[in-house]
Order: C-alpha cells, then sequence, then structure tokens
C-alpha cells in the first residue's frame, strides 16, 4: 500500500521540544512543488513581485487564484517566473532583478501610437505606468533626503511620528494606526489587503505642506544643502544639489529659473520682516516643495 | 504540472480577451446599475458627488450614538406593566443575557416620571424635557434587537453591521456610495467625548473603511487641542502660496502626455483643497461665531451641557457646509462615563440625558428652522438596550440587554410622531416587528436613496455589503 501523502509533510519535533511541529508541517505542504501546494504558492508570489514593480499583476487580483479571480494576462511568463523562483531555491532578489532588466520594465511611459493600437489597455506591458510610491517609502524617502533618517536594524517598533527610522518600524495598533500612513492608503491592518488603493487627497497635501516632521525635514535638508554648497555658495548651486539629492539629476534651466524666483521672492519675504535666517528659510520652503513634487513621490 | 509548460496558453488566452471585454460590459453595467458613476466632476476624485440610485430626502445624517447602551425602559419605551411587576422575580429568565449573573436583581419599575407629549401623545420619561417637546418629529422604533450583550462587538455590530472589528462602517458606506457634497472639508466625520471620559470601545475600528479605500474612512475630530491633523498652515498665507505656485510649475511638465496624466493633474487639485481646507475647516468648526440665541438654544451658555451643545452646533454647521455624515458619541467609554448605567441608573440617565437633552433638542429646532431638518436624517440611539431586571448593587442599574431596545430617526423623510414595532410588555424582548441592526441599516440607506442590495464593493471575490448575505429589510413604513 502507498504511503499517504501527509506523511512527508509531517514532522516529528525533538523529544523535548514544546511544540508539536505543526507549523513545520504546514511549511513543508506550503513550499511542495510536487505534490503540496508549492507550484501555487511560487506563482502568487512571483505575481506579487510583478506587481510591486508594475502596478498590476499578471493576475490582476493577486489575492484570488481561484475561480472569482482574474486569469493571467501571460500565463506562460507567471509560470516561467514562478519557476525561476523554484529553481533559484525560493531567492527573492534573483526574481526582482530578473524582472527589473527586462524589456518590459524598462519601458517608458512616452505615448506611441504604434503601441497603443497593438496593445490598447496596456495588457502586454507595453506603456510604463508610473507608480505613486506607498506611504512607508514617501516617509522614509522624506527621511533619507533630509539625511536624517536612522537605518538601525531590528528592535522594537515605536509609534511616534516624530521617529527617525524606517516606517516598518511603526507598531501597529489595530485602534490607533499612525495618520501619515493612514493618510497615504496604508490599509487597516485587520483584513489582507492584496493591493492598496492608490488615492489623491487633501490630507496627504496637508501632510506635506503643514506636518511638524515634514517641515523639520526641509530645514533638515536645506542646511545640509547650504552646507555642502559652501565651497560654491550661491542659489542656483543650491538647487542643483537639492535636485541631485531628491531626484539624483540635474535641474531644467527653466527649473532653475522657477526656483530661483521663487527663492528670491520667499528672501525678500523674509527680510521685509527683518528676520535674519531669511535665507535658510527661504532655502527650507524650497525643499518642501520639493517633497512635494510628483517626481517625489512617483516613480516613473 | 510543471509550471513552464502550460498548454492552456491558447484557450486561456481567448478567455482572458472575452473575459477581460465582457468584463468591462459588466462593470460599466454594474456602475449603472449601482448608480455609482460619478455624475460630475473627475471619475478619479474618489469623493466626487454621486446621485443617489432613488429618490431620497436625506443628504446626511447627523448620528447622535448614546454609547453604553441607553434603557429604553426609562427613556422612550413605555412599560405600565413593569411598574406592577415592580420587584417581582421574571421567571424565567436567562441570568447570563446580561454582563453580570451574579448581579441579577427583580424586575424593577422605571424611576422616572412618565407623561405623553405633543399630538402623537408620545410617552416618554422626564428625563428630556427639551427633546419631548419635538416627540412630533420623530419616528421611534421599539423593536430593535442586536447579536451581542458586549459593548465592543454590539457598537462593532451597530457601526459595520458585524459584531467583529475590520469591516466598513455605516458612515464610509453611505460616503463611498454618494461621494461628498463638499469641496473643503471631509465628507464623514466623527466626534467623541470632550471630558476625557474616553472614547466608545473598539475606538477608531466604530469608524474605520475596513476593506473600502481609506479614503473612505471617519476623520476623527480630536476633542483636545487641533481637531484635524495638519490643518494649522506652517507659513504665512502668502508664502504658502508661492510655494504651491511654484509646485504647480514644477509639477506640470512631467504631467505632459503622461498616462497617468488626469491622477497628476488630480494631485494638483489636491494641495489647493487642501489650501482652502486650512481657512474652511476651522471656521466649519468655530461655532463662537453663532448668534447669541443660537448658543442658548443648544444650551451652550449652560455649564452641564455645553460641552455637547457644542458638538451638536457643529454637527449642523457641517451638514450646512455638505458633510455628508456625522457621527457624535454622547458619552465616554463605558460604566459610569457613559449610558452603561450598570449602577446608579437614575443618577445615570440624569447625567447623560440632561448633557444632551437640550443641544440634541436645539439641534433639531435649528435644523427645522432652517429648511435642513428634511434633508438631514438625524438618529438617535445605542448599541443595545438595558434590562428590565435590575442589576443589583447600592444604587441598582441595569445590566446589558441585547434583544430589545428603541432607536429614533427625525428628518430625512421619516414620519412624525410614528412608533413601530414593539418590545413584549416588560421591555424583555422585541416581538412585535422585530428590526434588526441590518434592517436599520438598510432603512438608514433607503432614506439617503441607496438600494442596500445594490450598494457593492467586490473584495475577494466576493460582492461585499453593508447588510451582509441574509435577507435585510427596509422599514418602509418609516417613510412619509
Amino acid at each position: 500500500m502507498r504511503e499517504p501523502v501527509e506523511k512527508k509533510w509531517q514532522w516529528q519535533p525533538p523529544k523535548d521540544a514544546k511544540y508539536s511541529g505543526r507549523r513545520r508541517a504546514l511549511s513543508n505542504w506550503i513550499t511542495d512543488v510536487d505534490s503540496g501546494a508549492g507550484m501555487l504558492v511560487a506563482r502568487v508570489m512571483v505575481n506579487r513581485l510583478w506587481q510591486h514593480h508594475f502596478g498590476r499583476g499578471i493576475v490582476a487580483t493577486p489575492n484570488d487564484f481561484g475561480k472569482q479571480g482574474t486569469l493571467p494576462s501571460q500565463p506562460e511568463l507567471l509560470d516561467w517566473l514562478a519557476g525561476e523562483l523554484i529553481r533559484g531555491g525560493w531567492k527573492l532578489k534573483p526574481l526582482h532583478k530578473l524582472i527589473m532588466i527586462s524589456t518590459a520594465y524598462q519601458q517608458g511611459t512616452a505615448h506611441d501610437a504604434n503601441k497603443e493600437a497593438a496593445d490598447p489597455v496596456n495588457d502586454l506591458f507595453m506603456r510604463r505606468v508610473p507608480q505613486r510610491l506607498e506611504g512607508e517609502s514617501i516617509r522614509d524617502s522624506l527621511l533619507a533626503a533630509s539625511g536624517l533618517l536612522d537605518d538601525t536594524m531590528y528592535g522594537s517598533g515605536t509609534r511616534d511620528e516624530a521617529s527617525r527610522r524606517r516606517s516598518i518600524y511603526f507598531n501597529i495598533k489595530r485602534s490607533q494606526l499612525i495618520g501619515s500612513m493612514v493618510a497615504f492608503d496604508a490599509p487597516e491592518p485587520l483584513t489582507s489587503q492584496g493591493a492598496r488603493s492608490m488615492t489623491t487627497v487633501a490630507p496627504q497635501a496637508l501632510m506635506l505642506m503643514n506636518s511638524p516632521q515634514v517641515r523639520s525635514w526641509a530645514e533638515a535638508l536645506a542646511k545640509k544643502i547650504e552646507a555642502d554648497c559652501q565651497v560654491n555658495p550661491g542659489i542656483a548651486a543650491n538647487i542643483a544639489r537639492a535636485y541631485a539629492v531628491g531626484f539624483g539629476r540635474k535641474p531644467k534651466d527653466e527649473e532653475v529659473q522657477a526656483a530661483s524666483a521663487f527663492i528670491a521672492q520667499q528672501v525678500a519675504s523674509y527680510s521685509g520682516e527683518h528676520n535674519p535666517n531669511a535665507a535658510i528659510l527661504a532655502l527650507t520652503d524650497f525643499c518642501q516643495v520639493l517633497f512635494g513634487l510628483n517626481e517625489f513621490v512617483y516613480q516613473p | 504540472m510543471n509550471p513552464s509548460t502550460s498548454t492552456l496558453f491558447n484557450r486561456r488566452e481567448l478567455l482572458q480577451r472575452a473575459g477581460g471585454g465582457m468584463g468591462m460590459l459588466a462593470l460599466a453595467s454594474l456602475l449603472q446599475r449601482t448608480g455609482l458613476q460619478a455624475s460630475s466632476a473627475s471619475s478619479l476624485n474618489p469623493l466626487a458627488s454621486k446621485r443617489p440610485m432613488l429618490p431620497a430626502k436625506a443628504k446626511s445624517v447627523i448620528w447622535i450614538f448614546t454609547n453604553g447602551g441607553p434603557s429604553h425602559v426609562d427613556t422612550w419605551d413605555y412599560k405600565p406593566e413593569l411598574q406592577k411587576r415592580d420587584g417581582m422575580e421574571l421567571a424565567g429568565f436567562d441570568a447570563k443575557t446580561g454582563f453580570f449573573p451574579a448581579s441579577v436583581g427583580p424586575l424593577m419599575k422605571s424611576p422616572f416620571e412618565w407623561k405623553q407629549h405633543g399630538r402623537s401623545g408620545t410617552w416618554a420619561s422626564d428625563l428630556f424635557p427639551h427633546l419631548s417637546r419635538h416627540v412630533d418629529k420623530m419616528s421611534f422604533i421599539h423593536s430593535c434587537w442586536t447579536q451581542s450583550n458586549n459593548h465592543s462587538p454590539a457598537l462593532f455590530m451597530m457601526n459595520t453591521g458585524q459584531t467583529r472589528m475590520g469591516y466598513p462602517c455605516v458612515g464610509s458606506w453611505v460616503t463611498y456610495g454618494l461621494g461628498s457634497e463638499s469641496d473643503s472639508l471631509p465628507a464623514f466625520m466623527v466626534m467623541s467625548d470632550p471630558l476625557n471620559r474616553g472614547l466608545p470601545k473598539g475606538n477608531a475600528s466604530n469608524w474605520g473603511a475596513g476593506f473600502l479605500p481609506s479614503v473612505y474612512q471617519g476623520t476623527w475630530l480630536k476633542p483636545k487641542g487641533e481637531p484635524i491633523d495638519n490643518l494649522v498652515p506652517s507659513l504665512t498665507p502668502l508664502r504658502q502660496r508661492a510655494q504651491l505656485d511654484l509646485l504647480a510649475k514644477l509639477n506640470r511638465p512631467m504631467m505632459q502626455n503622461s498616462p497617468i496624466e488626469s491622477e497628476l493633474a488630480a494631485r494638483i487639485e489636491s494641495f489647493e483643497l487642501a489650501y482652502r481646507m486650512q481657512t474652511s475647516a476651522p471656521e466649519a468648526f468655530d461655532v463662537k461665531e453663532e448668534p447669541e440665541h443660537i448658543k442658548k438654544l443648544y444650551g451652550l451658555d449652560q455649564k452641564h451641557c455645553s460641552h455637547f451643545a457644542s458638538q451638536c452646533l457643529m454637527a449642523r454647521r457641517m451638514v450646512e457646509r455638505g458633510v455628508r455624515f456625522v457621527q457624535l458619541y454622547s458619552g465616554g467609554m463605558e460604566n459610569q462615563q457613559s449610558w452603561d448605567c450598570h449602577a446608579d441608573l437614575i443618577g445615570n440617565h440624569r447625567g447623560f440625558a440632561g448633557e444632551s437633552d437640550q443641544p440634541v433638542a436645539g439641534l433639531l429646532a435649528d435644523l427645522e428652522q432652517r429648511g435642513l431638518l428634511d434633508s438631514t436624517l438625524v438618529i438617535w440611539g445605542g448599541e443595545f438596550g438595558r434590562l428590565p431586571v435590575s442589576q443589583k448593587g447600592g444604587k441598582p442599574g441595569r445590566d446589558h440587554n441585547p434583544h430589545a431596545f428603541t432607536i429614533w430617526m427625525a428628518g430625512g423623510g421619516v414620519k412624525h410622531g410614528f412608533h413601530y414595532g414593539e418590545s413584549d410588555e416588560i421591555g424583555h424582548k422585541a416581538v412585535v416587528n422585530k428590526v434588526s441592526v441590518h434592517d436599520l441599516h438598510a432603512t438608514i440607506l433607503a432614506a439617503m436613496g441607496i438600494d442596500h442590495e445594490r450598494l457593492i464593493y467586490k473584495f475577494q471575490g466576493l460582492e461585499t455589503k453593508l447588510t451582509g448575505v441574509e435577507e435585510s429589510r427596509v422599514v418602509r413604513e418609516l417613510f412619509a
């Protein structure tokens, strides 16, 4: 008689162990690609990675691969990627790399009549759709740009919004969520959400305009820029440095013009009140504007 | 099966194409059917105002949530039989109905004086000298019942239709269905006790959006300090204006020819809205500028009720400015901090009725004189009722009763001075025309012009509804 298939998932914990080994058995089943759920799990996983990079999964319903879900737009691709994940020993980083060096990932956002005709609803991922960053990434990016990010790993979390650590270190208390995360669509942590909603609403703008944290990060960035430009000071140099930190590129001429005019206007405004810190305040105002730019919160 | 050798590709592809096309058709028709297509503005704005599916009177809701569970047999549900049987044991009573089986006492008559009021001859206890003058505006449901005898689950039930946390609340569903009438205020606002007596049990889960997009969650106004985060401008208007102008200027090039051009345009607009909110929201919350006679009407000049008066007045100002859904909690967390009268029924209910009676009465009168009562559904009620038997103690109280309670509604097209349903002769259980919480929700949605069967959100393969999967009934009898 054949041995029941469950046998191979079961696992006997050491004699004096205080646990039953049922979780180990469950994970054995989950990752068993021959007779367990392994194949499905691999497809679900790579679909999540794909969704993360493109905004939409190959299966558009990441939490539902069943009858109520939608069918994959590229089933062969999904299967091949799932196979790569398994063959690569379930390592995620090579999968990220594989996806990001693909031709699909490197498509531009520009409108192209030929592509549009061939793929009107972008089923084939022929046109890049910019993705807004998730709330956590926005906050982490702001902190990183300001130079204040504390990238210490591990340890306990916090619910203090003034914390400088990455947002993943926010504690989740179900009844008291983190305001800045919720504003940027962090879902309620009670039900599983396959994909976050991405809304564009006024509380997000209010946060970028008025939150004491954002303001203090803008100030830190302004001070950093000023320090970086000590050898070669001047408004144009400051603007160039700010663009380098914020966007990793040089500003265009029109951007330098608009930004210079703005900074001059703010300096005049503060100086009119005989404020001795007019220059740094004006630069802070400018850095805060950079934080609000689409280029800052969208992955192009 | 090896995932790299799927042989179903062609058939799958075909199905996917066909499915995609049919899906889009089905979606478009569903949107039309449910009336959820934005009637104006950009459909990108999840809060764009939408036409209701059905003709409706109510445009907004003010829900006075009498937190903790007021006693129906001591407020609006007159029980002469309970007076007669005062002090007698209730034979066959399940001691586990309430929360304290060891403290079950005998039947206890209402310690308050009862009189008939208005042309409707509505019986009310003397807890509400002000509200009893408005009984001819109200529709009472005396046959409500719920599924839990415990605060948190009963609160979740009343707010979300589920006894567990994590589901979208009524205000979120309504906002999802109808959007916002205001372009400078949140669509759904919640106010809680400002006297340091705590939040309703379950806190923010009571006004959460659950699995609906988080944009539909209630905006809780902090009772202390700045009511909404980040509303105080960090710069002078002139300097901030200059910031927004630069922002728009630098943002525009990235929009051009972008696949998400309209989303990026909406983002610029969101900054303009935020800029306006900085002045319009504090203005809406500022009751100081109201004339003296209005302040007096609500009882703002009286110490014992001024806090609630100011919240009721804020509720009116919000509704006036297009806010869709306002929920206002009377009382704090539990026990003597709220209507949860386990002990000292008299002191407890005199206290909470006293601090809310004139403010709510003032709200009804004020809405009416401004012609807003017809378009505003006012709801008064808690998460459950109280038992007809006493909870023993030095000063007796009453324990939780999930089997019967009364809520009333006023305005929004409901009948005037109308009574629906009955509890039994001592108020123990709802018996005639019983109304479940789902029925109540269906009725609230109906008042807003929403068919509860068609207000659907697709989540994890289910077409979810506020009223769940079992059949619910709109209490049509309530509508004039």
